[in-house]
């Protein structure tokens, strides 16, 4: 038998954030395959549509709200990092949902794509190489 | 053509293996809130290559439907998802394909198409393949 999934003692229900989370590696998922001219079938094509259309409606940074609904004192830090990483997922979504209706994308449209695709991962996880790192050269 | 059938009473867990497993296979994907309307269809002769059950769902839970579909079509795959470690032996003593512990990713899903569907499993299928 397969056994996957959680490992005690992380099991549990899974809330809205496991579902978030597990629908935005979907996403990235599916951006990737496009970009390397995986085929796209009906189902394939609503399913795109429905993924995309959950994490554009969920990606809010919760944290930028509150009880306080008035204009910022400090506008500047209305463009925090996970302002603008919720604002890139969002991007994301809006453009796989255009893939999913068929829309024309051309090679800057891709490339938009895959750019974006890009700041979305490196935000996930970190792929920082050692020889980009200089402070370390210094003892 | 699969028949995937999938038996979660939470909406947006069975939402999300639908967009997951649809996207996986490229094939539609059934639905069931409850193991006891899962069974009608599944008995009447409506038999799927692949069920997903939670083991917590009313009327007749994931693990008697893991018994009731065994004894009906050995063949057939049946993955039991739970957050319950303690679901784990008995859905293997009753002969389940594959034991999914919540949380889990579309990996973990991604992983079970692999193994237990190889055919259809293609979510990086190249171009001139289905």
């Amino acid at each position: 038998m397969l056994r996957l999934g959680a490992e005690p003692p992380d099991n549990r229900e899974m809330d809205l954030d496991d579902i978030f989370l597990a629908r935005l590696k979907l996403l990235i998922i599916m951006a990737k395959a496009y970009l390397e001219d995986c085929p796209l079938g009906q189902y394939r094509r609503k399913a795109i549509l429905e993924n995309a259309e959950h994490i554009e409606a969920e990606s809010v940074e919760l944290g930028g709200l509150g009880g306080n609904f008035r204009k910022p004192e400090n506008p500047g830090r209305a463009m925090t990092f996970d302002h603008v990483f919720y604002q890139r997922v969002k991007l994301l979504a809006v453009i796989l949902k255009a893939v999913a209706k068929g829309y024309p994308m051309g090679f800057h449209r891709k490339k938009a794509l895959a750019d974006n695709l890009e700041m979305v991962c490196r935000s996930l996880t970190f792929h920082g190489r050692l020889k980009d790192m200089d402070f370390l050269q210094v003892a | 053509m699969t028949d995937i059938v999938i038996i979660d009473d939470d909406y947006l867990v069975r939402k999300l293996l639908v967009d997951a497993l649809e996207y996986g296979c490229n094939r539609k994907v059934q639905t069931f809130e409850d193991g006891f309307s899962a069974w009608r269809v599944l008995s009447s002769g409506c038999a799927a290559d692949l069920v997903i059950a939670d083991a917590n769902i009313p009327e007749m839970n994931g693990l008697e439907l893991l018994e009731k579909c065994k004894s009906l079509c050995p063949a057939c795959k049946f993955v039991l998802t739970s957050s319950d470690q303690s679901n784990e032996d008995r859905a293997r003593a009753l002969g389940a394909d594959a034991f999914l512990m919540k949380p889990f990713n579309v990996t973990d899903l991604f992983a079970v198409l692999q193994n237990l569907l190889p055919a259809e499993a293609s979510p990086g299928a190249r171009p001139g393949k289905a």
